[in-house]
Parts: structure tokens; sequence; C-alpha cells
């Protein structure tokens, strides 16, 4: 999901627009958010979900712009001989997740959208390094997970392994947070920033080849997991409503959930669009 | 390298640039007119999908089976739109059309959930998360049909940038091909041509010496060397006429005439040295000036009508005189027409000869053989007389002489003196002191010793016929003697006793200068054993005599009376011709 990251610092395009950036990697978006807020680094790359449970308690980011789109980062992994064949199927069966994370959003939202009571699924916390191994051991049986323990997991199960058909149930948004204390001071170098991003994004779409070296080097990904996931990324910087529809989803789902308290932010308020409308003129949707 | 492939590279590479910037444009404008159509369904379908939204917006908050149709009808449109012309798989498109096949089923969802008339927690979370993914599949699409008119705008804005970029730099790329074959053209053609044409002016003004020298390997270097060579051949032989004509100047300055050509327009073309002195000007003050301009009204008429004979084609030779430098002198002229092969006249030569000298040399020699003939006939005039005293001695001493034959003898010695005297008499009278009108004197001589027998009674009739013809004093005078003898010894013996008869003289011209003088007579004759060379008659051994000394031959011939024919070198009688 960073690859626009790790492209702009191959190429030098950060050097280009004289910015010194200093990449420190993260095992998950929320990781990162949580440095950021702990004041340990100045921008991060997160998904939209533990940004609405930051927002929740925090007010010290902002979102610059949408990195990357994917409507298919969540899947749900099952086995082939297993029970487990449709959403339906998974009333009263144990599906592993990593619980508060956008995989069980997922999980509750395919369900939902199922007319499935979400509550008839019996979740079973998982760790990122556990589902795999909890899956072939067939202490669950399915798997509510994003990438890439999804394919790790498919990957594992190998000819055994299913992915239910879930497309378009959940649209999860990469995006670029800063901290808010840097925006009055930093905006210039905050526009080249993101300026340094597109111009990875067009060599992205123009040379897919040379952007896959760069995330198999990057992430030690063999050829198949980039394959894998290859085609549900959407390179694309911008600030779209959906993003805004999709939090306020989200921000509605935890505090049901009670995985966050208080009242629902105005995600509007998370926006800072200026060096957006700068550094690319025209993607900034939202109206503020 | 050739201008003709130079040139010919040129055409091709401007007709391939040409033909190439008429197929980008060509392109390009197709391009844009694709764009142009594909921003416009763009637009068109964003406006639907807005429209869709404002649907999905008003079901949610009505639940009206009107929102419900429109939003069906309005569905259907956009998936024809899409379906009809779309093309799946590329971009925006793409996920345009596979985000709006999921909608029906979330709105389908919504309308169940609505419509179950359950209100249970897990009903009215599934109907919000409905809504939540509806309202933000729809607003995604609605953002991709943006997306995509503004990918199409932006697609469009970028190919018509490279029209008009196209519009600007190729006329501006033409006019760079343009000028650049303007300055090859220059540089390789006009420049050389104009070194020519300047090198044809200054050999056109006398400077033969003036070459191209060009360098360029060619069709304007070859022009240039061709120029060069034929300047050089023109060069060699403008040499070469230049010492023939020095040659022929010379030559005409150093002849002691005058020496002129006269054009058709009467203009001096040439004139020598002498002719230069007539006018006492150098010789480029006269070439190239009419014969007004340099004799002026004081020109002779005589000269001026000479003039425009020779111009009329008549060649005229006449003498006029004319004062040079104080002195008057006397010039033969001569004006020889120029005349071309069609007839017409385009000039004349004049030549002109001082003969003042001459004049006065010939009048001298005139007047001095005036003289001298005054002289001669003098002489000839005084030899006669000298004879006819002679003559007239001996008739004197004749009288005191006993016996006729003595006085005879003085008598025959008395006609052989005035034979001669008669031909010193012919001499002066005639002006002409070489030759004797020899008819005249046979005639005259004749006459003369038919006279002399005046004291016999009766006479032979005598008939003198003689051709014109004149011959030497030193042949007449030994002829005249013959003659003499011949007729003398007619009268004596042929016709004795009183005897009457004829005695032809005959002096003809045969074989066109042999005299033949024939004297024959009807008288009695000679004996027949008559050999003129045996006797001794004085007479006939004086004819013997003479005829050797003028290397004739004699002939007698006396069957009928006395036949004598002496034949000798004579001549035919001649008109005298005038000095």
């Amino acid at each position: 999901m960073s690859l626009p990251v790790y492209v702009a610092e191959a190429e030098g395009y950060f050097a280009n627009e004289n910015l010194s950036v200093r990449i420190t990697d993260c095992q998950f978006g929320r990781l990162c958010l949580g440095q950021l807020l702990e004041g340990k680094a100045a921008l991060c790359t997160v998904a939209d979900l533990p940004i609405v449970f930051a927002s929740f308690t925090s007010d010290r980011f902002r979102i610059l712009s949408t990195l990357t789109t994917n409507r298919s980062d969540a899947k749900i992994v099952t086995r082939k001989s297993g029970d487990v064949h449709t959403p339906l199927d998974l009333r009263g069966k144990k599906v592993g997740v990593a619980v508060g994370t956008s995989a069980h959003y997922f999980l509750d939202s395919v369900a939902l959208l199922s007319g499935l009571d979400p509550a008839s699924i019996r979740l079973v916390n998982l760790g990122a390094g556990e589902m795999t191994s909890e899956l072939i051991a067939r202490r669950v049986d399915a798997l509510s997970a994003f990438e890439p323990f999804a394919f790790d997991a498919a990957k594992a199960l190998g000819n055994d392994a299913s992915v239910l058909s879930t497309s378009r149930t959940y649209t999860l948004h990469w995006n670029v947070v800063a901290v808010r204390d840097i925006l009055a001071t930093n905006d210039r170098e905050l526009e080249g920033l993101l300026r340094a991003l597109d111009r990875a994004i067009r060599l992205i779409h123009s040379d897919p080849a040379r952007a896959k070296a760069v995330l198999k080097a990057r992430l030690a990904l063999d050829d198949d997991a980039v394959a894998w996931v290859w085609p549900d990324l959407v390179f694309e910087l911008g600030l779209t409503q959906s993003l805004i529809k999709t939090m306020e989803g989200e921000a509605r789902w935890a505090l049901r959930s009670g995985y966050a308290q208080g009242r629902e932010p105005n995600y509007l308020r998370y926006i800072h669009d200026g060096p957006l409308h700068r550094a690319k003129p025209g993607s900034v949707a939202i109206v503020r | 390298m050739s201008l003709r492939n130079l040139f010919a590279g040129w055409v091709i590479l401007a007709a391939a640039f040409g033909l190439i910037a008429l197929v980008l444009l060509g392109f390009t404008a197709r391009k844009v007119e694709t764009l142009s159509v594909e921003q416009s369904r763009a637009h068109q379908i964003a406006r639907e999908v807005s429209s869709l939204l404002a649907l999905t917006h008003e079901y949610i908050l009505h639940r009206e089976e009107r929102a419900e149709q429109q939003w069906r009808r309005r569905y259907a449109t956009l998936m024809h739109e899409l379906g009809l012309k779309g093309e799946p798989g590329r971009g925006a498109q793409a996920d345009l059309h596979d985000a709006l096949r999921a909608l029906p089923e979330l709105f389908d969802g919504l309308i169940r959930a609505s419509s179950s008339g359950v209100q249970d927690s897990l009903t009215l979370r599934r109907s919000e998360l409905l809504i939540d993914r509806l309202l933000t599949e729809t607003q995604a699409i609605s953002e991709s049909a943006f997306q995509w008119e503004s990918q199409a705008t932006e697609a469009r804005a970028i190919i018509e940038r490279r029209l008009i970029t196209s519009a600007i730099s190729l006329p501006a790329l033409l006019s760079l091909l343009f000028a650049s074959s303007a300055w090859l053209l220059a540089r390789r053609v006009l420049r050389p041509i104009g070194a020519i044409q300047q090198a044809t002016a200054i050999a056109a003004a006398g400077n033969l010496a003036v070459r191209c020298n060009s360098q360029a390997q060619d069709e304007v270097g070859d022009l240039a060397r061709g120029f060069d060579h034929m300047a050089n051949e023109l060069q060699l032989r403008t040499q070469s006429i230049q010492a023939a004509e020095a040659f022929l100047r010379n030559i005409t300055d150093n002849l002691p005439i005058r020496i002129a050509y006269v054009d058709r327009d009467m203009r001096y073309r040439f004139v020598n040295k002498r002719h230069c002195e007539r006018f006492a000007r150098p010789r480029e003050e006269i070439v190239g000036k009419t014969f007004d301009e340099l004799h002026g009204q004081a020109a002779n008429p005589e000269l001026i009508s000479h003039v425009r004979a020779a111009l009329a084609g008549e060649k005229s030779t006449f003498e006029f005189t004319e004062d040079i430098h104080g002195r008057s002198a006397c010039i033969e002229s001569s004006l020889i027409p120029d005349i071309a092969m069609d007839g017409m006249v385009k000039g004349f030569f004049s030549t002109g000869v001082d003969i003042t000298e001459r004049r006065r040399q010939r009048a001298e020699l005139e007047s001095a053989l005036k003289e001298k003939e005054v002289l001669l006939s003098e002489v000839h005039h005084r030899v006669k007389n000298n004879l006819q005293v002679i003559s007239s001695l001996l008739q004197l001493q004749s009288t005191g002489i006993e016996g006729a034959e003595a006085r005879e003898l003085f008598a025959e010695s008395q006609n052989r003196i005035r034979s001669m005297a008669l031909i010193h008499e012919k001499l002066y009278q005639s002006h002409d002191f070489a030759q004797v009108d020899f008819a005249d004197y046979v005639q005259s001589l004749v006459r003369m010793l038919q006279a002399s027998q005046g004291g016999h009674e009766a006479h032979p009739a005598i008939q003198v016929r003689t051709a014109p013809m004149t011959i030497d004093i030193d042949r007449a005078i030994p002829a005249g003697l013959i003659l003499n003898e011949l007729v003398s010894n007619c009268f004596k013996h042929g016709f004795p006793n009183g005897r009457t008869g004829h005695i032809d003289v005959t002096l003809a011209l045969c074989n066109g200068d042999q005299a033949t003088l024939t004297v024959k007579d009807d008288g009695i004759g000679v004996a027949a054993d008559f050999d003129p060379s045996a006797t001794d008659s004085l007479g006939l051994r004086l004819v013997q005599m003479l005829t050797d000394q003028i290397g004739g031959t004699l002939c007698f011939e006396h069957k009928q009376g006395f036949s004598c024919e002496l034949v000798f070198a004579g001549r035919q009688h001649r008109s005298p011709s005038p000095v």
C-alpha cells in the first residue's frame, strides 16, 4: 500500500524536492500512526480505520491525501474442504480475526450485507503470526485477514484455499497522515512530498515492472505475493467523499461495537487539503 | 554533391516532411475528435451518476416508490450508455462499469430491509450499512465518472496543446526548411552565378584576364570553370587577333598610301597612319567619327559624289587636290565598295596616293620627250635634206657627164639616195621615230620612181597594193632600197622601145608577221637562163646583199614578164597608242 513512498525514495524524488525523508517500517499502519501520535514521526501512512479509532482520542494529526485504495484488501479465507463456502455459512463458525482492525470491520460488514448477524459468528482473536497456523490446524473455520496475512494463509493451504466472494463490501483507503504541529510551518515541504509521491505513482502506472521490483526488494515479497495483491491496488493521490463516508461508517461501527467512546467526530476537521490542492490540482473532491 | 541531387534531396525531404506533418496533423485532429466525443460522453455519464446519487439520497430519506423507479430507470440508462458505448477493461470506464454492477444488489438489499417492516437492531444496522455502502459506492462512482471526464478533458487538452504546438511549429519548421533552401540556393547558386555575372561584365568591358576560380564541384562550378576556359581561349584569341591587327596596322601604317574603311553610315571604321596624317588627328579621334564630323561642310563636292557612288556599289578612281599642312597635294583616290553576300553595300574601302611628285616627274618626262622628238625630227629632217643635197649634187654632176650609161648610173644612185631620204622624211613627218609606215612609204616611193621616169615616152601603168604595216628603220631602209632596185629594173628593162604594160607592186602580211613585198611586171622578162645570183648587175647584187642584211628571202620568176618576191620579218600596222 505504501509502494509510492518506496518508489519515491528509490528514484530520488524526495531529494528532487529538497526533502530529506527517513522511512521507518512498521508491521501495521496502526503502529505507524501510534508512533506519529507519540511524536516519533512527522508523517505516516495508515488505513482509514486506525485513523477513526485515533480520532476519538486525539486531534494531533491530519489526513493529507489518500495514497492507495483497495477494494479487496481484507479477505475471508477458508478451506475448500471445510464447511464455509458463502458468507451465510459463517453462522456459528469460528473465524479467526484481529479484533478491532479493518479485517474485523470487514467481517461484520460482510455478515450484515449477507443478512447474517455478526454476533452469530464465533470470533477468535488472533495475532498476525497465528492466523495461518490456526487455519491449517483447523482450530478456526475461516480467517478474516488483510494482506499480506490473507495471502500467507491461502498460500499455506495451497489448492485447499478458498476466498469468499465479497467484492466491494469494503474499500480500504491508505492515507498519508501528518502530525498537526508541522502543518503551519511545513506546508511547502508537504506539497513537495505529495508532488514526489504523485510522480512515483505516475512511474508505477507507466513502468509497473520497475515498481514491482522496488516492492519485492523493500518488503521481501516473492513474485506470487506481488501477483496476488497487485490487481486490487489502485494508486492515486486524492481526497474523496468516499473516504469521509467510509470513516463515518467505521466510526459508527466502532461506537456501536464498543471499541470507541464519545461522539462521532466530524472528519472534515481531520482533512488538510492545502498541500494536495497545490501539488495536484483537481484531486480534492471534498468540500470543506 | 551536384545541385541536381542536392535539390532533389531537398525536395524529397520537404515532401516527406510535409507528408509526415499532414499525417501527424490528421492523426492529432482525429484524436482530438475522439477525445472530444469521449469527454462529452464522460460528462454525460457523470451527470447521470450525479442524478443517480441524488435519487439515492431521495429514496433513503422518503422511501418513495417514485424515487425507486427513477433510480432504476437512471441506472438502466447508465448501464445502457456504458454497455453500448463503453469499452470495459479501460481505466476509469472499467472501474465505473464494475462499480455500477454492484449497486443494484445494495439497492435491492436496502429496499428489502425497508419493506420488511422489521425494526430490530440487526435490521437497522444492516440498513445503515447498506445505506453507507450505497452512498459510498455511488459517491465513488460519481467521483470515478468525474475522474474519467477529468482524464478525458486533460487528454483532450494535451492533444489540443500538441495540435496547437504542431500548428505553430510545423509552419515554423517549414519556414525554416524554406529559409534553409533559400540560404542554400543563395550560397550554392545565386552567389556563384553573381560572381560569374560580375566576371562576365568585367570581361564584356574588355578585361579578359578576369577568372571565377570556382572550387565548387557542382553544375554552377562547372559553369564557372567553363567561363574561365572560355575567357582564357578568348584572351588568347584576342591577343592573337590584336597581334595580327597590329601586324596589319604596321603594314598599312608603313605603306605610302592612305587606307581607310567607311561603313554605310559613313562612319570611319579603320584608318592607317597616312590617313591620320590627313586629318592631323590620332587614330582614336578618327575611328567612330562620321564623314561629316571629320570633313565638315568643307568637304570636296566631287569627293562626296564619289563617296555616294561607292555606297551605291560603284567602284571609282579619281584625283583631287587638297591642302595638306599648307602644301597643295594631288591625291589619286580609289573607292571600292564592300558588298555583302546579299548584295547590300556594307561600306567601302578607300585608298589614297599622293601623286604630286609623280605628276611632276611625268610632266618633266613628257617635256624631255617632246624636246627629244623635236630634236630627232630635226635630225631626220636634216638627214633627208642632206641626202637630197647629195642627190642634187649627183644631178648637177650628171649634167656634165658624157654618155648616157654614165648619166644613168648617176640617176640610179640619185634614186637610191632619194629612197633613203624618203624614209627619213616619213619618219619626221610621222612623229614616230622608231617605226616607219611602210605601206605609205611603198606608195610614196613608187610614185617618186614613176615621176623620175618622166623622160620616157611611154609609161607602163603601175598598180600599188599595200596592206597596213610598220617596220623599224633598220629594215625599212634596206627594204626601201630593194623596192627601189626592183621597180627601177622594171622601168629600165621590162618595157624597152616604148612597150607598154603593167607593173604591180604588192605589200602583204602573211602568217602574222611575215611581210611579202612583190614586184611584178608583164614586160619582156629575162632570159630563160637568167640566174640572179650569177648576174653582174649592181642593182641585183645590191638586192641580194640587202635581202641578206634584213634576213629575208628572194624568189624570182620570169615565165611571163618579171616577178620578184621578197619575204622578210615585218610587223602589222598598229594605231599609235597615246603616251
